[in-house]
C-alpha cells in the first residue's frame, strides 16, 4: 500500500506540518510515521552500531517466531483433525487408531527434526521469506534515514566546521560502506553476512544523523572549534 | 492389510501435514544446495599458508600433524535449479604450493563475475541476460575450517566474512572486510586490517598491529606492542606488556594495564585509562579524559571536555582548550593550561604551574612552589611548601599555609592570605587585602579598599590609594625593620607592641592621636631614617586622614 502524500512527502516536497495534517486521516501514512518512530527508538536503544547485532538477532528472533507459529498452526490444525475425530468413542479410537497414532508420531517426529533442522541458523544465506523480511527492513530505514536528512543535513551547514568535519567525514565513511555492501549484493543477494553489515551501516548511518539533530545549541557553538 | 486399509487415508494425511510443517524450509530453500570439499597437503612449522577467499567464514585451528587440511562447505541458492547445479559442479577448492608454503583458494563461477566490466555473455552467464540486461540473484556463501601446525604462519585476504583463528604461533598477515576477526590465543607477530567489522584479540604472545577503521578493537593480554588505528569506533584494552599506540579519530577508547608507554588519541568521545606503568600521552579534543595510576609522566591534550587524573609518578602536563581539570596525588612536577572553567590540583609533590585565565583555579597541597596565572574567576590555595606566585587580572585569592615567599597581583576583588613562612608582597588595585600571620616582610600595593594586616612578624611596607589601613596584633618587629603606611583621605590605624623601640615619623592631613611619640614631618623626604631610629624601628605614616597609633597593652 502506498500513497501519493507519502511520496511526495519522501521527495520533500511536502514540508512536515503538511503531512502530519494529512497523516491524521490517513491510515497508510500514519503507519508509515509508527514504523519511522519504531525504527527511531530502536536506533535510540542501539548503541554498538557496527555490530547491530540487537538488531539482527531481533531479525533473527522475528523469523524463528514465525517458524514457530507456523509449526505451531501446523500442529493445531493436526489435533483439530484429531478433535472431529473425536465424535468416535475413546475405545474405537484406541483399538483402531493405535498405529495410526503411532505412525503420525513417527512421521511428525521426522517432519519435526527435518523442519527444525532446515530451519537451523547455520545457513549462510536467507531464506527468501527472510531476505524479504530484511529487504522490507532496509526499505524502512532507508525512508527514516531520508527523513532524517532532509532535516539533519541543513542543520549540519550550522555546525562549527570541526563538528561538520567529523560528522561529514562519519557519514562518508558509513556511505561508502553501504555503497560496498550494495555492490556486493548484487552479486551476492541472500548473503546473511553481507545483509548484517548493511543493516548495521543503515542503522548507523540513523544514528549518525539522528546525533546530529541530537547536538544542544551549545554544542554547535562556535567556541567548540579546536 | 485389508483391516487396516480404512487407515490409509489418514496416514497420507499425516503424511501431507508433516510435508507442511516442513514446509516453509522445503519452498524457500529448494534451490539452496551445498556442497562439502576437503583437501590436505603436507607442510612444516615455520611455513606459511595463504589464505584467498571472499564470502567465507574461516576457522583456522592447530593440528598435531605436519600437514594443512582443510574443510569446506560452499552454499548456493537460486531460482533456477540448473544454475545452482553448474554453480557447485564448478567451484573448487585449490591447496597447492606457493611461494614458501601453501597457498588455499575456493575457485567458482563467482570469480568471473567479480571481475571488472560486464561479466562475458558465455556459457552458464548467458542465463543471467535478460536481453542486454545482467540479471543475477545467485547467492554464495562458504565455510572453511583450516587446521594447519601450531607453528605456522598465516597470510589471510577475505571479505565479508568472519575469521577465527585459534592457538596458532607465527607472522599473521590478515586483511578482511566487513567482518569479524578473532585471534585466540595466538602468538607472535600480528599485523591485521579489517574495516566495519570487530577485531578481537583476547590473548596473544607477540607485537600486534591492528588497523580496523569504523570497526571496534578489544585487545587483551598482549605480550608486546600494540598499535591500533581506527576512525570513530570504540577501542578497548587491557592488560598489554609493551607499548600502546592508539590512534582514533573520534571512538571512545578505555582500558587498564599498559606494561609500557601509551599514547591516545581521539576526539570528541571519551578517554579512560588506568594502570600504565610507562609514560602517558593523550591527545584528545573535545574528549572526556580520565587517567590513573600512571607510573611515570603522564601528558594530556584536549579542549572542552573534563580531564580527570588521579595518581600521577611523574610529570603532568595538561594543556586543555576550556576543560576542567582535576588532578590528585602528582608524584612530580605539574603543568596546567585550561581555561574558562575549574582547575583543582591536590596533592602534589613536586611544584605546579597553572595558567587558567577565566578559570576558578583551587590548589592544595603542593610541596613545591605554586605559579598561578589567571583572570576574573577565584583562585583558593592551601599548603604549599614553597613559594606562591598568583599573577590575576581581578580574581579574588584566598591562600594559606605558604611555607615561603608569597606574591599576589590582582585587582578588583579581595585578597586573603593566612600564614606565610616568608615575605609577602600583594599588589592590588581596588582590591581589598587581608593578611594574618605572615613570617617576613609585608608589601602591599592597593588603592580604594582597606589594608588590614595582622601578626606579622617583619618590615610592612602599605601603599594605598582612598585604602583604610589598619596594622595591629604585631608578633614581631626585628630591629632595623620599618613599617610604612601611606594612604589618602582614610584613616590609618596601628597598633604597635606595649615595648616597640620605634621612632615614627607622620605626615598628617587629619587628626592624629598616638601612645607613642611622634614627629610630624613637612615631606615625605624628610622622614626619620634607619640611622635616627639607632638599631630600633622606623614608622612612617602619610595620610590626608585621621592616623591613630596604639599601644596593644
Amino acid at each position: 500500500m502506498s500513497c501519493k502524500e507519502l511520496e511526495r512527502y519522501d521527495r520533500g516536497e511536502m514540508d512536515e506540518a503538511e503531512f502530519m495534517r494529512h497523516a491524521a486521516s490517513c491510515p497508510v501514512c500514519r503507519k508509515a510515521l509508527q514504523l519511522d518512530e519504531e525504527v527511531m527508538s530502536l536506533v535510540k536503544s542501539l548503541r554498538q552500531p557496527v555490530e547491530a547485532s540487537h538488531l539482527w538477532s531481533r531479525i533473527e528472533e522475528v523469523l524463528c517466531e514465525e517458524r514457530a507459529e507456523e509449526q505451531q498452526l501446523v500442529q493445531e490444525s493436526q489435533v483439530k483433525k484429531k478433535q472431529k475425530s473425536g465424535r468416535f468413542s475413546f475405545r474405537w479410537i484406541f483399538l483402531r487408531f493405535v498405529p495410526a497414532a503411532a505412525a503420525l508420531l513417527i512421521v511428525v517426529g521426522i517432519g519435526v527434526y527435518f523442519g527444525l533442522k532446515s530451519s537451523a541458523p547455520s545457513s549462510g544465506l536467507l531464506a527468501q521469506k527472510a531476505l524479504a523480511r530484511v529487504e522490507k527492513k532496509e526499505q524502512e530505514y532507508m525512508r527514516a534515514i531520508k527523513g532524517l536528512e532532509k532535516q539533519a543535513l541543513p542543520q549540519m551547514a550550522d555546525l562549527s566546521l570541526d563538528f561538520l568535519f567529523l560528522y561529514r567525514t562519519r557519514l562518508e565513511t558509513i556511505d561508502a560502506q553501504i555503497e560496498q555492501c550494495r555492490e556486493a549484493l548484487a552479486l551476492n543477494p541472500a548473503n546473511a553476512h553481507i545483509r548484517r553489515y548493511l543493516i548495521a551501516a543503515l542503522q548507523e548511518k540513523k544514528e549518525t544523523l539522528a546525533e546530529v539533530l541530537g547536538l544542544e545549541d551549545e554544542d554547535t557553538k562556535p567556541r567548540r572549534s579546536i | 492389510m485389508k483391516k487396516y486399509s480404512r487407515l490409509m487415508p489418514f496416514l497420507w494425511i499425516c503424511v501431507f501435514l508433516v510435508a507442511l510443517s516442513s514446509s516453509e524450509a522445503n519452498t524457500v530453500f529448494k534451490n539452496k544446495q551445498s556442497r562439502a570439499f576437503s583437501k590436505s597437503a603436507s607442510t612444516a612449522p615455520g611455513k606459511t599458508l595463504y589464505i584467498d577467499t571472499y564470502s567465507a567464514d574461516l576457522t583456522i585451528t592447530t593440528s598435531n600433524e605436519n600437514a594443512v587440511t582443510v574443510e569446506a562447505k560452499v552454499e548456493v541458492s537460486d531460482k533456477d535449479e540448473e544454475i545452482v547445479r553448474y554453480f557447485l559442479d564448478e567451484t573448487q577448492l585449490f591447496l597447492e604450493p606457493y611461494a614458501d608454503g601453501l597457498k588455499l583458494r575456493v575457485s567458482s563461477p563467482m570469480d568471473e563475475l567479480r571481475k571488472p566490466g560486464k561479466p562475458p555473455k558465455e556459457g552458464i552467464y548467458r542465463r543471467f541476460y535478460r536481453g542486454n540486461k545482467f540479471v543475477f540473484k545467485l547467492s554464495y556463501s562458504a565455510r572453511l575450517t583450516v587446521r594447519i601446525p601450531a607453528r605456522h604462519n598465516l597470510e589471510v585476504e577475505n571479505a565479508y566474512g568472519n575469521i577465527h583463528i585459534g592457538g596458532v604461533s607465527g607472522n599473521f598477515h590478515v586483511v578482511n572486510r566487513s567482518g569479524k576477526v578473532r585471534l585466540d590465543g595466538c602468538g607472535g607477530e600480528l599485523e591485521l586490517r579489517n574495516s566495519y567489522g570487530p577485531v578481537e584479540i583476547p590473548v596473544f604472545k607477540g607485537p600486534v598491529s591492528i588497523n580496523n577503521p569504523s570497526g571496534e578493537v578489544e585487545v587483551k593480554d598482549v605480550e608486546g606492542d600494540v598499535s591500533v588505528e581506527n576512525s570513530y569506533a570504540p577501542v578497548r584494552f587491557n592488560t598489554i606488556g609493551g607499548n600502546l599506540i592508539i590512534s582514533s579519530k573520534s571512538g571512545k577508547v578505555t582500558g587498564s594495564n599498559v606494561g609500557g608507554d601509551c599514547e591516545i588519541t581521539s576526539s570528541y568521545d571519551e578517554i579512560d585509562v588506568k594502570e600504565v606503568k610507562g609514560r602517558l600521552t593523550i591527545k584528545g579534543p573535545s574528549c572526556k579524559v580520565t587517567a590513573q595510576d600512571i607510573a611515570l609522566d603522564a601528558h594530556i591534550e584536549n579542549s572542552y571536555s573534563p580531564v580527570f587524573v588521579t595518581r600521577v609518578g611523574g610529570i603532568l602536563r595538561i594543556k586543555g582548550g576550556s576543560s576542567a581539570v582535576t588532578a590528585d596525588d602528582i608524584g612530580g612536577d605539574t603543568f596546567i593550561r585550561s581555561s574558562y572553567d575549574d582547575i583543582v590540583l591536590s596533592n602534589v609533590r613536586g611544584s605546579a604551574e597553572i595558567e587558567g585565565p577565566s578559570s576558578s583555579v583551587s590548589v592544595r597541597e603542593v610541596e613545591g612552589n605554586v605559579t598561578i596565572a589567571s583572570s576574573y574567576n577565584s583562585v583558593i590555595v592551601a599548603g604549599v611548601g614553597g613559594w606562591l606566585d598568583v599573577r590575576s587580572q581581578s580574581a579574588g585569592v584566598k591562600a594559606s599555609d605558604i611555607k615561603k615567599d608569597a606574591s599576589i597581583v590582582t585587582s578588583y576583588d579581595r585578597v586573603e592570605i593566612f600564614g606565610v613562612g616568608g615575605n609577602l608582597r600583594v599588589d592590588g588595585s581596588s582590591t581589598s587585602i587581608k593578611a594574618e600571620d605572615i613570617s617576613g616582610d609585608v608589601s602591599t600595593k592597593n588603592s580604594y579598599e582597606s589594608v588590614v594586616l595582622h601578626r606579622t612578624s617583619g618590615s610592612i611596607e602599605v601603599h594605598g590609594s582612598s585604602s583604610r589601613i589598619e596594622v595591629g596584633q604585631i608578633r614581631n618587629l626585628p630591629k632595623g625593620s620599618r613599617i610604612e603606611l601611606i594612604t589618602t583621605y582614610e584613616p590609618v590605624i596601628l597598633t604597635l607592641p606595649e615595648d616597640a623601640d620605634v621612632v615614627i615619623s607622620v605626615l598628617p592631613g587629619g587628626k592624629i592621636s598616638s601612645e607613642f611619640p611622634v614627629y610630624h614631618v613637612k615631606s615625605q623626604t624628610q622622614k626619620l631614617d634607619a640611622e635616627r631610629a639607632k638599631g630600633g624601628v622606623t614608622v612612617y605614616i602619610q595620610t590626608s586622614g585621621s592616623i591613630n597609633i596604639k599601644s596593644n597593652r
